[in-house]
């Protein structure tokens, strides 16, 4: 019998003074988790997005990508995802960009929904940025590994909530039932020994 | 059933957006060999021309030749793909090769003509790549006409969010209003054989370079391995006002002792008279 969708026990502290990124691109989104939990409107933990935090594009129900105005709807929380999964890991399906820095005022960002630019936000795409990570995760990595997406995990800064982002990481690509995994980049070094790591993004890993 | 022409138009790309960590290239429009005005669209795919028949890209000086590749199937375009134009651009034989380079972007966030029904519940970050389709950019003859020129049309080969491709990723729609859309390109050169043209935009291969026969060098003989004196450089334009260098080649003879110093040796051994330093007694 499959074990059942579990998020990982580590959790990832947040990252005290990020090195610069490097060779960065940025691009505008909309915080906005459509379609990731049932009501997403009335799901506040849902609508966090810590720094440094993968992101990954929102669908509606007929697993089309949403936007406004162009602007793509994507969201950090993987809580809502575990509806989708039957067993194994809870985890996106791949991820488009990088929180540079967090939204935490999730009652005014959900209050504000309906709002034209109140829920934009920058994320990196392309270039070498800082990842919140585990120091646990850290050691399995040496310079030039790719980095996948293992499963969800809490962030120490909101263990009160039901935020799960996705920030455990693994080099293997292949998860526990044979699918691939979304990539995050190349691992490049450790941010320091509480946590993070630079990695030079690339999602097509 | 080929495909027609005008399988779907791009209009003008509405609010471009600022590109980001842009790497360019630089490339020779290529003209066929006639005198036509070539005109390149912005943010367009383009790709190396080929010698006829063979696999071999053009190049002259080094410099790769590019086109729109309008009639480039789905694999060809794979495998013959440099980068995206960055701005509009009209190319002419006559012009010469110094006035017909394009600069084309191969990395970075960029610009990309795209039909907004090609990019319609697109998702965000699918992979860009090619199809068969082809694509007409602004029907009314281009972004650019010279007065008295025939306008000539834009024909090119698009790059899409097909979900199969390695070139970049989709990253959103320009506008909602104007087509086109942003891409994020990697930076994946295709590589390709070369063959020089005739050195300019011409359109066949440069005829077959004789390779140089190499000129023997003679072995010296014993007495040319023999030194020969060298004659010493003076400089005349360099005074020697106390006549203490040397005429032989720099190097200097022992100072004769003059006068002062041997008032200041006697001065030291209590014999002299003076008060004065060593170093002040002997002027030098």
């Amino acid at each position: 019998m499959a074990a059942r969708p579990t998020p990982s026990s580590t959790i990832v502290p947040e990252v005290i003074g990020p090195p610069s990124p490097q060779g960065v691109v940025v691009l505008q989104a909309n915080n906005c988790p459509h379609n990731i939990v049932a009501d997403h409107a009335k799901q506040k933990d849902a609508w966090y997005v810590p720094a440094h935090c993968p992101v990954f594009a929102t669908q509606d129900a007929n697993g089309n990508a949403t936007d406004r105005d162009g602007v793509f709807h994507v969201g950090a929380d993987c809580k809502g995802l575990a509806s989708k999964v039957t067993a194994g890991e809870i985890i996106p399906e791949k991820i488009v960009g990088i929180s540079i820095d967090g939204l935490y005022d999730v009652e005014m960002q959900r209050a504000h929904m309906r709002s034209e630019g109140a829920n934009r936000f920058s994320i990196a795409v392309a270039g070498l940025v800082t990842v919140a990570s585990s120091p646990e995760d850290n050691a399995k990595f040496v310079y030039g590994d790719r980095v996948y997406v293992e499963n969800s995990a809490k962030v120490e800064r909101l263990t009160e909530t039901q935020f799960l982002g996705a920030l455990a990481f693994s080099p293997v690509k292949t998860d526990s039932d044979g699918g691939d995994r979304p990539s995050v980049g190349t691992y490049v070094s450790s941010v320091g020994p509480e946590g993070g790591f630079k990695c030079l993004l690339n999602f097509d890993l | 059933m080929a495909a027609r022409l005008a399988d779907f138009v791009c209009d003008t790309i509405g609010s471009p957006v600022q590109h980001q960590q842009m790497v360019v290239v630089s490339a020779i429009v290529h003209t066929g060999g006639t005198d036509q005005i070539v005109s390149i669209p912005p943010f367009v795919p383009l790709f190396y021309k080929l010698v006829d028949g063979t696999t071999d890209a053009m190049q002259t000086d080094g410099v790769v030749h590019v086109y729109t590749g309008r009639e480039l199937t789905g694999n060809q375009a794979k495998a013959r793909f440099v980068g995206i134009s960055i701005d509009a651009f009209t190319a002419q034989l006559s012009r010469g090769d110094d006035h017909n380079r394009i600069s084309v972007a191969i990395s970075g966030m960029l610009n990309l003509a795209v039909p907004q029904p090609k990019i319609d519940g697109q998702p965000l970050g699918r992979t860009l790549g090619f199809n068969d389709d082809k694509m007409r950019y602004e029907p009314d003859g281009g972004p650019t006409t010279v007065a008295g020129q025939r306008a000539y049309p834009v024909n090119c080969k698009p790059l899409l969010p097909v979900g199969a491709g390695t070139y970049g990723l989709y990253m959103g729609r320009n506008s909602v209003d104007f087509d086109g859309a942003m891409a994020l390109l990697k930076a994946k050169p295709v590589a390709a054989a070369y063959t020089a043209t005739a050195g300019s935009l011409g359109g066949g291969a440069a005829a077959a370079v004789p390779v140089p026969v190499p000129v023997p060098v003679p072995v010296p003989t014993a007495a040319a391995m023999e030194p020969t004196p060298q004659p010493i450089f003076t400089n005349p334009a360099l005074s020697d006002s106390d006549a203490e260098g040397g005429a032989v080649g720099g190097i200097k003879r022992a100072r004769k002792p003059s006068g002062k110093t041997k008032i200041a040796k006697k001065k030291r051994a209590g014999t002299g008279t003076g008060t004065g330093t060593d170093r002040g007694d002997r002027g030098d």
